[in-house]
């Protein structure tokens, strides 16, 4: 189930009026039915994909306990942790990069024949998400960081809640388990915040990400069929693209939990106004790269080391954020990207410069800021080429393409009603998360008194996403990592 | 919670009330508009075909049937009503909705092709019935036909979705007089073969009936009947077997109910890819070589 389906439509209202008025007066019970219905929206894609997210959360929740239990054994218990992490990661390994590997190796040894040595598995949705938020709970537990709990029905509702089962955010326990272990009552004004949230979500995801894709699709199935500047536009619309369908998954999911009384972490804070790679990196799918920083970047000695080291665990961290993404090597090279941008940052001590929202309290950006947003996403940009190619051949027709075929001549594409319509909506999206770039997300609507106005910028909103709204939307783009 | 639930029903009930107003609005407007995809739903709700020769058909009948050209040549009144991506079966609730609103014709031209003797679930620019969602005659005879679903017959403003904004700004189309779509350019590069090899054969038997019934209620009003078989890139994919097919089964109820039999399959233009704006359809220089052709037909013929 999706949330841009009418499914989910449906599913929405029943779940919340089953949570508050039925199950709302008994806390097992209403965590029992958050793990019913979680397994419902779920087993909604396939009920097969039930039979892991059960073995991982079962898994993760009993080492926990003998975590705990041998918590003044500390070999046994590193035993069990590591036992622990080898389950879920080699489920997660299984199941997402054993064919890659199958083929890498095929491709090397075996002359490219990998008939009989792929297991040719489907991924289940958001395999990835939940791996991690599991194994950062029994980590946490070894680390003694939390307690561990006995209630099997929280610890399930902890990884399998709905609304960021499939693509986050990857909380952590420490934030969400304890959530589902104290008794929750209904804020009006998180529940009216969370359906602003909602409705933003499904604007970013609806108007700008689908209506870009539609472009983007088009010009990376037939790149030499189109001209450099058209690559370029659809290079930005890709940025557009997944920005809109990820932070938009994201404020849909965090908006949705604050109908239930649950507050999410935040994934994204406007990445694309920062004004270098390290803030872009603050910026964008925060519990992922927050998770790395924890329990991989820091384990490993982050950047207290000797300069040489730093550069080693901060090219590992790039790597592994890029694998974790997908079997695919523009993936990889897409960490790699990445890396390299951020390496002259951290090795001259400059990547913590920009902690505070670009401008304050200022109306705009002045000239130098300015500047550098345009260069960080412009950077960010060529590394989405990456991203988005289907391989690393790819990757290089597109930029020997758009080198070579860059003559000005043929702009008449700008013209074009369609894209000038996708532009104007990603300028809409851009000014309304500029207006609310120091709140939670683009929708708060703090400043607006006036009950009229805040009722038709919703209806404008609802309006314009319904105009957008296709049957045959495409999902996530992250569902498939 | 209370008071949640309270304002999100009443949010929504707001927002149901100025939906259903935009909805209304965006209908006025579309029933309004004499512009493609509206034009000739338009032109038949509102009573306004005004023509002594009909054209009947799908987009064919749009780019091909030159109303402005006949209308000149043959020096009578000539309406082009081309129903796109339609097969015979909705043509047909196209020509009741016309004939319950408007005068009667004199002639009634009928595009034969392959196409429209192959029956397909859904018919391509759906959006064109929009406007009349709310005309009780028009819900009677194209509901039972297009099954619209609950929400998009109930719910404000759902309807429209995929088709809205990209309705209103991109796909409206001046160059419409009477029907008839002139369009001046060629593909390029120009297709040289259909890539859709349509499915054809068993769905003719199945049309006949329909096809009886509108020709005997012709022959009872005095309305004569010109099948046409429109010139096509020469290629252009006939299924094997299909003309034989249309041409035997066409011949065969021309010559039942006293009706004329005008192929124009093998005209020379077909093999000149500047007459066409693809393979299936002519374009305007092609419509009016092939509306000289027809208008001396038609004048030899007595019409």
């Amino acid at each position: 189930m999706t949330f841009n389906s009418l499914v989910f439509a449906a599913f929405l209202p029943i779940v919340f009026c089953l949570y508050w008025f039925v199950f709302g007066r008994n806390l097992k019970w209403q965590n029992a039915f958050v793990v019913a219905a979680s397994y419902v929206f779920y087993g909604w894609w396939d009920w097969k994909f039930l039979i892991l997210i059960a073995i991982t959360s079962f898994c993760s929740w009993g080492s926990g306990l003998l975590i705990h239990k041998y918590r003044d054994e500390r070999r046994k218990a590193r035993w069990i942790s590591a036992a622990n992490i080898i389950l879920n990661l080699g489920i997660l390994g299984a199941f997402k990069y054993y064919d890659f590997f199958a083929r890498s190796f095929a491709d090397l040894f075996l002359g490219g024949n990998a008939d009989g040595i792929l297991l040719n598995l489907i991924l289940p949705v958001g395999i990835s998400f939940y791996t991690f938020q599991a194994l950062s709970y029994s980590i946490d537990v070894y680390r003694g960081k939390i307690e561990p709990t006995r209630d099997i029905v929280q610890f399930f509702a902890y990884v399998s809640f709905f609304p960021q089962l499939v693509a986050g955010p990857i909380e952590r326990a420490t934030n969400l388990l304890p959530q589902f272990g104290r008794e929750r009552t209904f804020d009006y004004g998180q529940a009216v915040d969370g359906l602003r949230q909602m409705l933003w979500g499904y604007f970013k995801k609806i108007v700008v990400a689908d209506w870009c894709g539609v472009y983007v699709d088009k010009v990376f199935g037939d790149i030499p069929g189109h001209t450099g500047v058209q690559l370029a536009a659809a290079a930005m619309f890709f940025a557009f693209q997944i920005y809109g369908d990820f932070s938009g998954y994201s404020d849909i999911a965090i908006g949705t939990a604050k109908l239930f009384g649950i507050k999410l972490m935040r994934n994204f804070a406007t990445p694309y106004f920062s004004r270098d790679i390290a803030e872009f990196w603050r910026r964008w799918h925060i519990s992922l790269t927050t998770w790395f920083r924890d329990y991989v970047y820091i384990p490993m000695g982050g950047s207290r080391r000797s300069k040489g080291r730093v550069a080693l665990n901060t090219m590992v961290i790039f790597l592994v954020s890029g694998f974790w993404h997908g079997a695919n090597w523009t993936f990889l090279a897409w960490g790699a990207f990445h890396a390299l941008l951020f390496l002259p940052l951290i090795l001259t001590g400059n990547n913590r410069k920009y902690k505070e929202i670009v401008a304050g309290d200022r109306l705009l950006p002045n000239f130098k800021e300015f500047c550098q947003i345009l260069l960080t996403f412009a950077l960010v940009t060529a590394g989405w080429v990456i991203f988005r190619a289907d391989d690393l051949p790819q990757v290089w027709t597109f930029l020997t393409t758009m080198l070579e075929r860059n003559s000005l001549r043929d702009l008449s594409f700008l013209m074009d009603k369609a894209f000038v319509s996708r532009t104007f909506w990603i300028c809409v999206m851009l000014l309304v998360e500029w207006i609310g770039r120091r709140e939670e997300h683009g929708l708060c609507m703090k400043g607006v008194r006036s009950t009229v106005v805040r009722y038709a910028i919703y209806m404008a909103i609802i309006l314009v996403t319904l105009l957008y709204y296709d049957d045959g939307s495409p999902k996530f783009i992250y569902f498939q990592f | 919670m209370r008071r949640f639930l309270i304002r999100c029903l009443v949010s929504g009930a707001v927002f149901f009330l100025a939906f259903a107003a935009i909805d209304f609005c965006c209908s006025m407007v579309a029933e309004r508009s004499d512009r493609q995809p509206f034009n000739v739903w338009h032109d038949i709700m509102g009573g306004t075909v005004d023509a002594d020769v009909v054209a009947l058909g799908n987009s064919l009948v749009t780019l091909s049937f030159n109303t402005e050209y006949l209308d000149s040549t043959l020096g009578v009144k000539t309406y082009a009503m081309g129903f796109s991506g339609s097969q015979f079966d909705r043509q047909t609730y196209m020509y009741s909705l016309y004939r319950s609103r408007n005068r009667p014709p004199k002639v009634m031209v009928n595009f034969i092709d392959q196409r429209s003797m192959s029956l397909t679930k859904r018919v391509p620019d759906k959006e064109q019935f929009f406007p009349w969602f709310f005309d009780k005659d028009f819900r009677r005879v194209v509901f039972p036909v297009e099954h619209f679903s609950l929400s998009e017959r109930f719910i404000p403003m759902w309807r429209w979705r995929e088709f809205g904004l990209d309705l209103f700004i991109s796909r409206l189309d001046s160059h419409i007089t009477k029907g008839f779509k002139y369009v001046s350019y060629s593909l390029s590069p120009f297709p040289e073969a259909s890539s859709k090899p349509m499915r054809f054969g068993s769905d003719i038997v199945a049309l006949t009936p329909l096809w009886e019934e509108y020709l005997s209620r012709n022959a009872s009003e005095g309305i004569r009947t010109v099948f046409v078989v429109p010139p096509m890139y020469k290629s252009y994919y006939y299924v094997p077997g299909s003309k034989e097919l249309l041409d035997s089964t066409f011949l065969a109820l021309a010559r039942k109910y006293d009706a004329m039999f005008l192929d124009y399959s093998s005209l020379p233009i077909k093999e000149d890819s500047t007459f066409f704006r693809d393979p299936y359809h002519l374009n305007g220089k092609g419509s009016e070589v092939f509306c000289d052709t027809l208008a001396r037909d038609l004048k030899r013929l007595g019409l």
